[in-house]
């Protein structure tokens, strides 16, 4: 026994309360009742308050899945599907990920595509390597959050070009609607800095990674209920932005992002967003 | 022990028991998974998540955490599905993987000094009698991580001890001494301790929220 038997061992007396000791341990915690108070009153708050503790814990219920969390997780297991029929190619590189878009560095061979070059333009069709169906999680959202896993993901392209309000909006919903378009562009409209050899602004970089690229267009697609059928690494006012055009049955949507995209904190990372013509 | 909470005060959203019909579904489900089935795992995930993630979020009260501990978890459980043997549910499976992420999540933490252990929300316990659900998350979310989880489990999703023992990898007299403990300190925090009588000498919420942490049977 300790020093001071006035002391209350709360533990000790929660276990005898709850019948776990054993004889001789409840005898000692019965002796200590007896002969001091404290023990005998906590023993007997403990009790009339267990009820209590217990409604409030069970009071303690938690709300599905929050919407940007099964985007995370649509995004993560397709990924992971794709990593594991690859040869992990970087575990340096992946050391560097941010930590929640670790999850498959493997991935990166997802993007392997047919590239088309239309007039300096790179279109880039995400292909699945299996060749498989969707992986949503959720048979409901299927339809809205493509996965890089699934058979046909957006168009993606480079160009590196800078919208503005009045040109983001024009954009094609697909690679159909590309067809010939690139090359009338003005070529003043691309930024010519800061742009790798295909057109992505440096500062995109992060979401060239199919892993991060999916996080973020899963965002998108849960929050407009779209599934996004193109992408551009451009600019936007001058600052690198993804433009992405989210297509659905109520119509399409262009939405500007910034390069935070789906890292933990910054959601999408929205710029702007308008309807497409 | 009488361990699902009291008839009556079952939240929406409380754990249902699973059904055989069900249990077996997860079974075929994992099993497809491992044949190669593509979109099998995602249909379990889909099936279990919401209560994955209450248990994620309960135990570490923080929502970024818990989505990152259920992303790992989910990730490994799709990844070491093929070592799974059928020796428990596959809900109990993917259970202990979640609260395994989570205990690996909170010792990083706690490695971590000075990194808050809760977010701002949640940061003070306030010595109030109040019993509202704020109140009871922080009092939770300062439990000695054992206790906290065995509660989750037990006390706010509502499994049983022999299936929280299963789903911990704990004998279940290690989740009723956790249980015992844990409902005890909290009812310190949240109030219900202190000085019953004019004069009596029960010692304060505080005092006990103070204690060490107290290991399990």
């Amino acid at each position: 026994m300790s020093a001071n038997d006035g002391d209350v061992d709360l533990d000790r007396l929660a276990e005898y309360a709850a019948g776990l000791l054993d004889p001789e341990q409840a005898a000692e915690v019965e002796r200590l009742v007896a002969a001091e108070p404290a023990w005998a009153q906590t023993l007997a708050a403990l009790t009339a308050a267990q009820p209590l503790v217990r409604a409030a814990l069970a009071g303690l219920a938690s709300p599905p899945v929050p919407d940007d969390v099964v985007a995370r997780l649509e995004a993560a297991l397709p990924a992971a599907a794709a990593g594991a029929t690859v040869v992990d190619i970087s575990e340096r590189r992946r050391a560097r990920r941010p930590r929640w878009s670790r999850i498959a560095v493997a991935a990166t061979a997802v993007a392997a595509g047919a590239v088309i070059c239309v007039a300096g333009v790179s279109l880039v069709r995400s292909q699945s390597p299996t060749g498989t169906s969707s992986s949503g999680l959720n048979a409901g959202d299927k339809a809205a959050v493509p996965a890089i896993g699934s058979g046909r993901g957006p168009l993606i392209l480079s160009s590196g070009r800078d919208y503005t309000p009045q040109t983001v909006g024009s954009l094609p919903a697909s690679e159909n609607a590309m067809q010939g378009r690139a090359p009338q562009e003005g070529a003043s409209d691309y930024a010519r800095s800061g742009t790798d050899a295909a057109g992505k602004p440096s500062e995109l970089s992060r979401l060239v990674s199919p892993a991060d690229l999916q996080i973020c267009l899963g965002l998108l697609a849960s929050a407009y209920q779209r599934a996004p059928t193109l992408v551009d690494y451009a600019h936007y006012q001058g600052r690198p932005a993804l433009v992405v055009v989210l297509s659905g049955a109520s119509g399409r949507e262009v939405v500007v992002v910034g390069p935070n995209c789906g890292l933990p904190g910054s959601g999408t990372d929205q710029i702007y967003a308008a309807p497409a013509r | 022990m009488s361990e699902a909470c009291a008839p009556g005060l079952a939240p929406l959203g409380r754990v249902q028991p699973v059904g055989e019909a069900a249990a077996s579904d997860d079974g075929a489900l994992l099993r497809a998974h491992v044949a190669g089935d593509p979109d099998a795992f995602s249909e379990l995930v889909r099936r279990h998540r919401d209560r994955l993630w209450a248990v994620a979020l309960r135990t570490l009260g923080d929502r970024e955490d818990a989505a990152d501990a259920l992303q790992d978890a989910l990730l490994s459980a799709y990844r070491s599905a093929d070592r799974f043997r059928g020796d428990s549910a596959v809900t109990t499976w993917l259970h202990r993987i979640v609260v395994n992420a989570c205990l690996d999540r909170v010792r990083r933490r706690q490695s971590r000094p000075t990194v808050p252990l809760l977010d701002t929300e949640l940061a003070a316990v306030p010595p109030v009698d109040s019993d509202t659900a704020v109140d009871v998350r922080a009092a939770l979310a300062s439990l000695p991580a054992d206790q906290r989880v065995a509660l989750v489990l037990v006390d706010v999703q509502g499994y049983p001890v022999a299936e929280a023992a299963a789903m911990l990898g704990v004998p279940e007299g290690t989740v009723k001494s956790r249980c015992a403990r844990g409902r005890a300190r909290l009812a310190a925090l949240l109030g219900h301790l202190r000085n019953p009588a004019p004069d009596g000498d029960v010692p304060s919420a505080g005092r006990f929220g103070e204690r060490p942490a107290g290991g399990g049977a």
